[in-house]
C-alpha cells in the first residue's frame, strides 16, 4: 500500500505551496559543529537591546523557575487563554474535539478533491479519509498550521480548500453545539 | 522557530548536525542555546555547563547566556521542558530526547507537550536520538518537525520511516557516515528556522 505521506502528496500535488507534502532531499553533516556565538552576538534577554522582550526578561526568568519548580503548567496548545496564533477556532476546542474537527475536515477534503477529479476515489483515498486514531492525532496537531494554509488556498483552488475550510468551520460549530449540549445536560442532571 | 529530529546509530553524525544547527539557530535568532546533554558528549562539551536546573535557567533566562545541563533523573528533563514553556525565547537540543521519553513513559509528559507547544513557547526544539520506536509517539512527531534521518539500522526503526514517510529502508541503511536525508512535510521553513536548511 502506497505510504500516507505520498498520498497526501499526490492529493495536494498541484497546490503552490507544498504544505502537506513531503519532501527528502539529501545532505551531509559536517566534520564538527561551528561553535556557538559569544555571548555580545546573542545578547541577554533582559538586555536594553533587544526589543521584543526588553520587560519581561525578569518576568520570563521567574515564570521559568517557578514552571521548574512547580507542578506542570497548563498547555498552551489546549489552554481557555492560549493566544490563538491566527487560528480562528483559538484555543478554546479541547483536543478530542479538534480530533474530531480534523476528522470531518480531512474527509471533506479527500471528498472533494476526489469530486474534483483530482483523484480517483478508489482504495487509497478512502483509507486517507478514514485515518487511524494516530494519524487523526497527527492532523489535529496540525490544524493551527493546516488553517491559515488552507485560507490561502481558498482563492486560488476554492474547489477542495473551500470545502476543506467548510469542513473545519461545520465540524467546530458542530463540536460546539455538542459541548453545549453535554454542559446543559450535566447542568440539567445536576440539579434533578 | 522550528522543530526537528535527528535520527540514527552511534557515530553517524546526528548530533554533530544538530549542535551546528543550534550554532547558527543562535545566531539568527540571538537567543540563547538551553542544551540537555543526556550523555555528557564531546559534540557538546563547548557549551557552558550549568551544575542544576536553577542554575541553567539563571544563565538562560536572567542572563542571557547558553547553558548545557546533563540531567541526573527524568525530573530534570520535565522542570526544563516546563522552564521553556514559561520562560520562552530559547534554542533547545535534547540530546537522545527518547531516553527520557521512555523515562516518562505513561506520565503527562512536559517535553511531549513542549512538542506540541513550541510555536507558543516561540522556541525552536532540535532533538536526537537512535531510536524512533514507539517510546517516540506519534504526539512527537505530530506539529510536523523536519527529520534529518542519518544511517538507522534497527528494523523496527527502518519500519516506521518507510510506513510514515516513504523512506526507502535499504537507502537509510546504507547511508555513508555523515550523510542524511532531510525530510520535511511541513511549511517551507524560513525566516532564521533556514538555519536547518
Amino acid at each position: 500500500m502506497e505510504p500516507i505521506g505520498q498520498v497526501r502528496s499526490r492529493l495536494l500535488g498541484n497546490a503552490s505551496e507544498p504544505v502537506l507534502a513531503t519532501t527528502v532531499t539529501e545532505g551531509t553533516a559536517p566534520l564538527e559543529p561551528d561553535p556557538l556565538p559569544p555571548l555580545e552576538a546573542a545578547p541577554r534577554i533582559d538586555s536594553p537591546e533587544t526589543s521584543e522582550t526588553d520587560s519581561q526578561g525578569g518576568s520570563a526568568a521567574s515564570a521559568a523557575e517557578a514552571a521548574a519548580a512547580g507542578p506542570a503548567i497548563e498547555d498552551p496548545v489546549h489552554a481557555q487563554s492560549a493566544p490563538n496564533d491566527g487560528n480562528p477556532f483559538g484555543g478554546a476546542l479541547t483536543p478530542e474535539a479538534l480530533v474530531q474537527l480534523c476528522d470531518v475536515a480531512m474527509f471533506v477534503t479527500v471528498r472533494a478533491a476526489c469530486a474534483a477529479k483530482r483523484v480517483p476515489w478508489d482504495d487509497q483515498t478512502q483509507r486517507l479519509a478514514k485515518l487511524s486514531k494516530a494519524e487523526r492525532a497527527d492532523l489535529a496537531a496540525m490544524a493551527p498550521l493546516a488553517i491559515p494554509y488552507l485560507s490561502k488556498q481558498f482563492a486560488q483552488a476554492p474547489d477542495w480548500a473551500g470545502a476543506a475550510m467548510f469542513g473545519l468551520v461545520f465540524a467546530s460549530t458542530a463540536s460546539a453545539h455538542v459541548s453545549a449540549a453535554t454542559a446543559r445536560r450535566a447542568e440539567s442532571d445536576g440539579s434533578d | 522557530m522550528t522543530s526537528a529530529w535527528y535520527i540514527g546509530c552511534p557515530g553517524a553524525g546526528k548530533t554533530t548536525l544538530a549542535a551546528h544547527h543550534l550554532a547558527h539557530l543562535t545566531i539568527e535568532t540571538k537567543r540563547p542555546a538551553l542544551v540537555i546533554d543526556s550523555g555528557n558528549v564531546a559534540q557538546l562539551a563547548h557549551v557552558p555547563r550549568a551544575a542544576s536546573v536553577a542554575d541553567a535557567i539563571g544563565r538562560v533566562w536572567r542572563r542571557g547566556e547558553h547553558a548545557a545541563l546533563t540531567p541526573r533523573n527524568a525530573d530534570d528533563v520535565e522542570a526544563l521542558a516546563r522552564a521553556v514553556m514559561a520562560g520562552r525565547d530559547v534554542n533547545l537540543l535534547v540530546d537522545e530526547a527518547a531516553f527520557w521519553m521512555t523515562a516518562n513513559k505513561g506520565r503527562d509528559s512536559a517535553l511531549l507537550r513542549l512538542l506540541r507547544a513550541w510555536r507558543h513557547a516561540r522556541a525552536s526544539v532540535l532533538l536526537t536520538t537512535q531510536h524512533l520506536t514507539g517510546d517516540v509517539s506519534q504526539a512527537a512527531l505530530s506539529c510536523a518537525p523536519v527529520l534529518f534521518v542519518f544511517r538507522c539500522t534497527s528494523p523496527t526503526v527502518l519500519d516506521r520511516l518507510e510506513r510514515e514517510y516513504g523512506l526507502d529502508r535499504n537507502r537509510v541503511a546504507t547511508l555513508a557516515r555523515g550523510k542524511y536525508l532531510r525530510v520535511e512535510s511541513g511549511f517551507p521553513l524560513d525566516g532564521p528556522d533556514r538555519a536547518l536548511a
